[in-house]
């Protein structure tokens, strides 16, 4: 069994979670399959409830709620982890060689990282999505580029305590590169730490991305994400709720999971303080 | 020992420093983003039938003629003198409208952080005695759920709950402005909480380590009550810790703001804001964006100020940077 997956499985708050995100997942990438009608599909009269055709009913347009529902899984899931990613990929790269190096570059890393991270994000995407658009790329770049400050912060401390090794000297010493040093030597080091980071991160990346969905600065319509639904669907709460409380409930579902995954990693990590080095 | 004059001056005007820092950013990449568009505004403004002296006349009211730096610091230094331009919408002066909305959004920040605490401060010692029990189990988890969704999905919860459910407040007013003390509630409620788990899972963690510390056993050998342990032992170092965490808490609040404001159509910067950028008000937006980071970020500075008094420890660091 990989190992991040026993970690998440020793206790019960990690299976939780665990399960919470694998239902998410199915609901994501195999919803589109099962879905009866096409999420832009007008297939009923508007704001019907409950029924044997429409499980969930129909929304404000009459498209069937429920296939929407199954469409909407992709942005909630795609977008926050390919965030996450370039979060790590800059992040990663920058703090790594502010932890390495020290000195200069470490200086001006971490001046620009406070920096960077002390600025509100929601406002500030909130106003470069009217120059730069709402496309999935600049979401996902917008909120990788925020994020990535933290890990950079994270990183380089990481960094910073496995370079005074001495796996770490000996490998100077031996005189390899910097970045052959920082790939085989660093990196599977400072892995465990990270792990219990990239989850939380996603959990963030989560919220952030739907948050601007429903504020109507990220995926537009008539893409069925379900922070889009949650806002379209406001106005017939009283009439209609489950148009707005479905997807509501499985933005919660996922968001929760993950957390309970971080949560269960990060305790893990504390209880094993010491890491054991590949060498 | 002697009060640190000092150093709590020195860290005080760094902080400041650092916030008027944050507040010019914003102020550079708002302006930045919403001036690089080629599109003249002043069809959008004064209709296709203008005639070119019109919109001569209006570039030159708003300055458009001008290359953007000069541009930049002639904005920059009205706000700083009160003037906060002119509404493309409605022709009228924004600085006025901003006022009372800050006003709004002051009292719905402020009301959340203060509440925040003193719901989740009981909630997390009475959690900390109790730990690993049914008390301790529920809550924890209740707060876990809350601080891990988005804050819209909680304030969707509440709409369900108490408007559809109990039909107890309703979804969107301007009472407010009106005085209506009852169109806060959900709005502060929905941050509250969202506030609140944060501040409990800090604060139970910290009351428990502080249980376990060595000072507290010696306390509990000398014979000292209970109660007098808590209050005189325990409290104070985690209070530190909640103060910490609540002072956090500012600069997300900003995110929570614009939310709750939106959801529940509460008249305040963060609805502004949303409506300024539906309408594409570019003067309206660069105020508002601008005006909204200075108050959330004096507010922070305000959070951070009570946490430099409550703590000598924190006196004697080197201040930290900002999360």
């Amino acid at each position: 069994m990989p190992r991040w997956l026993s970690i998440a499985v020793a206790g019960i708050p990690g299976r939780v979670g665990l399960a919470l995100v694998a239902v998410a997942l199915v609901v994501a990438t195999g919803g589109p399959v099962v879905a009866p009608f096409r999420h832009t599909a007008l297939v009923g009269p508007i704001l019907q409830g409950p029924s044997a055709k429409h499980v969930l009913g129909t929304d404000q347009l009459g498209r069937d709620v429920l296939s929407r529902v199954l469409y909407g899984g992709r942005s909630v899931l795609l977008l926050p982890a390919c965030a996450v990613v370039l979060a790590f990929a800059l992040g990663g790269v920058l703090g790594l060689l502010a932890g390495y190096r020290g000195g200069r570059i470490d200086q001006l890393v971490t001046r620009a990282a406070d920096i960077l991270m002390s600025v509100p994000p929601l406002l500030l995407v909130m106003v470069l999505v009217i120059p730069l658009g709402t496309s999935d790329v600049v979401l996902i770049a917008t909120t990788g580029i925020w994020f990535a400050p933290r890990i950079v912060r994270i990183v380089r401390a990481a960094t910073a305590s496995v370079c005074t090794k001495d796996y770490v000297l000996a490998a100077r010493v031996r005189g390899e590169s910097t970045a052959s040093i920082l790939w085989n030597e660093v990196t599977p080091n400072i892995t465990g730490t990270l792990l219990a980071e990239v989850a939380l991160r996603l959990n963030y990346a989560i919220i952030f991305i739907t948050t601007l969905n429903f504020l109507g600065v990220g995926v537009q319509p008539p893409s069925s994400d379900w922070g889009l639904m949650v806002s379209e669907g406001r106005a017939y709460l009283g009439h209609r709720p489950l148009i707005s409380i479905i997807p509501a409930l499985m933005i919660g579902a996922l968001a929760i999971g993950v957390n309970l995954l971080s949560d269960q990693i990060a305790a893990h990590l504390a209880r094993n303080v010491q890491e054991s080095s590949r060498l | 020992m002697r009060f640190p004059w000092v150093r709590i001056t020195g860290t005080i005007v760094r902080r400041t420093a650092f916030a008027a820092l944050t507040v010019w950013i914003v102020s550079l990449v708002v302006f930045g983003a919403l001036n690089i568009l080629p599109a003249d505004p002043t069809t959008a403004a004064l209709g296709p039938e203008a005639t070119p002296e019109m919109r001569a006349a209006y570039r030159h009211l708003m300055n458009l003629d001008l290359p953007p730096i000069p541009r930049y610091l002639r904005w920059a230094g009205g706000m700083l003198r009160g003037d906060f331009g002119i509404s493309v919408v409605s022709r009228n002066p924004i600085g006025p409208e901003l006022a009372q909305r800050a006003a709004l959004t002051a009292v719905l920040g402020l009301a959340s952080l203060l509440l925040s605490v003193v719901l989740a401060l009981p909630l997390a010692v009475r959690s900390a005695r109790r730990a690993g029990r049914l008390f301790d189990v529920t809550i924890s988890a209740a707060a876990i759920a809350v601080s891990a969704v988005p804050e819209f999905v909680v304030a969707i919860g509440m709409i369900v709950v108490f408007v559809s459910g109990l039909r107890a407040f309703p979804v969107s007013s301007n009472g407010i402005a009106e005085g209506d003390l009852g169109a806060l509630v959900l709005p502060v409620l929905t941050l509250t909480l969202g506030a609140a788990a944060y501040v409990f899972r800090h604060a139970r963690v910290s009351v428990i380590e502080t249980m376990s510390a060595p000072y507290v056993r010696t306390a509990v050998l000398n014979g000292f009550s209970p109660a007098r342990i808590l209050w005189f032992h325990v409290m104070p170092n985690a209070a530190v810790v909640v103060v910490n965490a609540v002072a956090l808490n500012a600069i997300t609040l900003l995110s929570g703001v614009i939310v709750v404001e939106s959801v529940f159509g509460y008249p305040g910067l963060g609805q502004l804001l949303v409506q300024a950028l539906v309408a594409n008000d570019f003067p309206k937006i660069e105020a508002v964006a601008v005006v909204t980071t200075a108050l959330l970020v004096v507010i922070n500075l305000l959070a951070d100020g009570v946490v430099l008094i409550l703590d000598p420890r924190l006196r004697t660091q080197v201040a930290s940077a900002p999360r």
